[in-house]
């Protein structure tokens, strides 16, 4: 019964061989790959415009960071009196903003350590 | 040229090298051309099919789990991508015109195929998978030409694999009953 059986299907299987196997048209190959490429480049572009961005939110925080900085370093000292009320919970002001930075921009890692160090300076300032 | 599993440039692709797309586009082509056009039954048509699958393919391969061979998640996107462009366009498949012949067994059926040229043999079997149905024709394809078991059948045709024998059973009952047909019909005829 199972050797009738396999010599059905190996009947059936040696006559559907024999069926075509269809070809594409001779420039399938390269159709799909101009697809695939202009798809890849688009891609890519879109990648490099989001790192733009990035490093525009970087260059803009630095930015603010160093008018901060400029403006207080013009104001005469005498005139501050933010400097006789120095208190250390000023810190914890200037994590918060630089991690809500971060956050909100999604700036890159080998960023945040350059970030972190332009805060802590203009907390040194104080 | 040293052959390389579809892995190998799968693995490549995802490394950045687009070109190694095409390696996997030429190995693959005839199968998913064919495994369309069974189904669509127009040239033009299955060949944007089999474009828009390779694309397809190439923009989820980020996705495509190893759990499984490639060539098993391609062709079950091609079989999907073109059911479902037939269902839109509501394709009628072909009836049976031939009566049943009584008294004929498998060995008759056997030795007329056996008495034909190799050629008539290549029409005949053309003719009778074009009287299938899409997913008989797809079937058939997959476990005589590709040789897939059960298993793999089942996960591109998204059928449970007792569904697949079922069917398996049932198609060859169905070609034999075809070639037998044609034979009787198209090639007797002419000989008598």
């Amino acid at each position: 019964m199972i050797n009738n059986k396999n010599n059905t299907d190996d009947f059936l299987k040696d006559l559907i061989q024999k069926s075509d196997i269809e070809n594409p048209s001779v420039d399938f190959t390269n159709k799909v790959m101009k697809e695939v490429e202009a798809y890849s480049e688009k891609k890519s572009v879109l990648i490099l415009l989001i790192k733009k961005i990035n490093n525009w939110y970087y260059l803009a925080a630095v930015g603010l960071l160093a008018l901060i900085y400029l403006t207080y370093y013009f104001i005469p000292f005498e005139n501050l009196s933010l400097f006789d009320q120095y208190d250390p919970a000023f810190i914890s002001v200037f994590l918060k903003i630089y991690f809500i930075t971060l956050n909100s921009f999604s700036i890159h890692f080998k960023y945040r350590q350059s970030l972190l160090l332009l805060l802590l300076q203009s907390l040194h300032f104080f | 040229m040293k052959y390389q599993s579809d892995s190998f440039y799968i693995d490549k692709i995802l490394e950045g090298d687009v070109s190694a797309y095409s390696m996997i586009v030429d190995r693959h082509k005839d199968m998913v051309f064919t495994v369309a056009l069974r189904i669509v039954r127009n040239r033009e048509d299955a060949e944007e099919i089999a474009q828009d699958t390779f694309v397809k393919v190439y923009q989820s391969l980020k996705s495509f789990k190893k759990e499984s061979k490639f060539s098993t998640w391609l062709y079950r996107i091609v079989y999907n991508t073109a059911i479902s462009k037939t269902r839109k366009r509501q394709l009628e498949t072909t009836d049976m015109e031939y009566e049943i012949i009584e008294n004929y067994t498998l060995d008759n059926i056997k030795e007329d195929v056996n008495r034909l040229e190799y050629d008539e043999q290549k029409n005949l079997i053309n003719k009778v998978i074009e009287k299938l149905s899409p997913e008989e024709s797809t079937l058939i394809n997959l476990f005589y030409l590709k040789e897939y078991s059960t298993e793999e059948i089942s996960k591109i045709m998204n059928l449970s694999k007792a569904n697949v024998k079922v069917k398996l059973h049932r198609i060859r009952k169905r070609l034999y009953k075809e070639v037998q047909q044609i034979i009787e019909y198209d090639y007797k005829k002419l000989y008598k």
